[in-house]
Order: C-alpha cells, then structure tokens, then sequence
C-alpha cells in the first residue's frame, strides 16, 4: 500500500514536471519556410499533374519513340535475316535437287563434300576389310594386279 | 487567411473551378499542424519537410475518395502518421540497423541540430521520447504537444481509446525512470 502510495506520488510529481515544461516544440524551421512551403507543394502537385499527362500513350512525346524503336528493330532484324547464309541438309538439297531437276553437277564439289563426311565417320579397322573381301569373295590378288 | 470549415473546403474541391484553390486553402490550413507532428517523429527539418510534402500530395491524388463523415484533419494527421512511420522503417532498412539504434541516432543528431531551440531541459525530454517504442512516441507526441484528444487519436491511428490511454501510461512512466537515472 505503501509502495504504491509512492509511486502515485512520484507520477503525480512527473505529471506537475511536465506542466512546468513549455509544450511548445523545441524546434524552429528556416526563415520564412512556411509561407513558402504551400506554394512549394502547389508546384509539385502540378508536376505531378504534368507527369502524368506526360505518359499518356496517345501522347505524341511517348509513342513517336516508341514507334522509332519499333521500326529500327524491325529494319535491323530483317537485314541480319537476310544476310545470314542458310545451311541445307542433306534432305533439303536432295529435294532441290530433285525438284528443280538439277542434271548439272560439278563432281569435284561432290567428291570434296563425301570424302569430308567420310572422314567424319568412324575408321574401318583391317578386320573388317578382311571380312568385307571374304564376303564379297574377292580375291586380294585381283586387287593388286588392278592396281 | 480565413478558416473555412470541411464541408465548405470540400465543397469548393469538388467544383472543378475551384479544385486548385480549394486544395491550396488546405495546404495553407493545416501544413503547420502537420509538419511539427512530422518534425517530431522524424526530428530532422530536411526529413519532414519532404514527408509534409509528401503527405499533402497523397492527400492531393486521394482527395477525391475523402468520406466526409471523418474530420479532414484526422483524416490528413494519418497519411502524415503513415508517411512518417514507413520513412523510419525505410531508414532502418536502409542503414541495416534496428530501431533502437535509429531513435539513438535521432537523438544525437538533436544535439547538432541548428533548429533546436529548446533549453535543457526540453533537449532531456526530447531524448527521454526517443527512447520510447515508436507507438508510444506517437501517442505521446499527439496529447502531449497537440494536445488532441483521446477521441480523435483513436480515430487517427484507427485504435481504442483505452488503449491509447494506457500507451500514455507507459510512455510517461518510462520518460521518468529516463529522466530520473539521467
């Protein structure tokens, strides 16, 4: 009881401490900050205005660069299209071939192009020329009297 | 300048002719009030002068969907309790530190700072509050130095008035323990 006999005093203390204290805020501003500060903010509500007429799409200042964008992509995707060169397949140039009923054949070129996808393919071990010749009953001697 | 009442302010806001100079009799009618409320939660004059900006033209862009059965005022003391609140958690996280430690550096930057034109013994209370949780700050703050009532703070900070009057409480007790160890 008496304990909190004390503490109501204490607080009733603080609370008179309080009442002696201005409770005004201890702070000031610069000179002159609030008869400025109205128009301070009038001005950023009209530049917010502004901004926000600024992004209107139909807006020439928006979409004339957007458009400008547009079109240099498009041109510059066309024109990298255009000049890359296209790898046929062999079922694509077969079908040219025959298609276009192409009878005119540089043999050079072809040997160049089969002796290249030869190489790519795995090396015929002795094993299987051997067997190769014994299949076909070929007989090496012939080979070397040809050669 | 004239105090013109809500209804009539709003009135004068919803005609579009007058929707400019309505608005600017608002900013002129409550930028004081707002910005001290805002100057002693943040305690830099940089700080609340943008967020007393801020306010006004979140006010500004919402203006339109105010419902006149609040008070204007109310309604304006809580986009500025909002803005202040969400600018020092913005701090907090921005600097990685807790918000013991930003109401410490609040209270340093008080003794460096030129619009401080307390004497000592407002400069210990001003400490004192900065080491209040931010709640008890607010309520603080608003029946201290606005003097608002317990009413019209339950409707800002959208809370009981019972429990705004125990937050006062709270908050006076601990200023005296700070006080009286100090």
């Amino acid at each position: 009881m008496q304990n909190k006999n004390h503490t109501s005093e204490n607080e009733k203390n603080f609370y008179d401490f309080l009442d002696k204290i201005e409770n005004t805020t201890p702070f000031s501003t610069p000179k002159n900050y609030f008869k400025e500060l109205h128009q301070v903010i009038n001005n950023k509500k009209l530049n917010n205005n502004n901004l926000k007429f600024n992004f209107d799409i139909l807006s020439p200042h928006i979409y004339m660069p957007i458009l400008s964008i547009l079109i240099v992509t498009a041109v510059y995707f066309s024109f990298t299209k255009n000049t890359t060169p296209k790898e046929f397949t062999n079922e694509e140039i077969s079908l040219i071939v025959m298609n276009e009923k192409i009878d005119e054949f540089d043999e050079d070129l072809i040997f160049e192009v089969y002796s290249e996808t030869a190489f790519e393919t795995e090396p015929i071990t002795d094993d299987e020329i051997i067997e190769y010749l014994i299949e076909n009953n070929i007989n090496i001697n012939s080979i070397i009297e040809e050669l | 300048m004239n105090n013109y009442n809500d209804k009539e302010l709003m009135q004068m806001f919803r005609e579009e002719n007058s929707r400019n100079y309505a608005f600017s009799l608002i900013v002129q009618q409550f930028q004081e009030r707002l910005y001290w409320h805002i100057r002693r939660m943040v305690i830099n004059h940089d700080d609340a002068d943008d967020i007393t900006q801020n306010t006004f033209i979140k006010a500004w862009k919402g203006l339109d969907n105010f419902k006149e059965d609040a008070q204007l005022f109310t309604w304006l003391y809580r986009i500025a309790t909002n803005e202040s609140i969400t600018f020092l958690n913005k701090k907090r996280k921005l600097l990685f530190i807790p918000i013991k430690d930003i109401e410490k550096d609040l209270s340093n930057q008080l003794e460096d700072d030129e619009y401080f034109t307390g004497d000592e013994i407002q400069l210990k209370l001003q400490k004192a509050l900065l080491t209040l949780p931010e709640k008890q700050r607010l309520v603080f703050n608003m029946k201290y130095f606005d003097e608002l009532k317990y009413e019209e703070m339950a409707e800002i900070l959208n809370t009981s008035v019972g429990a705004l009057k125990a937050s006062y409480h709270h908050a006076v007790k601990k200023i005296d323990t700070f006080l009286r160890e100090d």
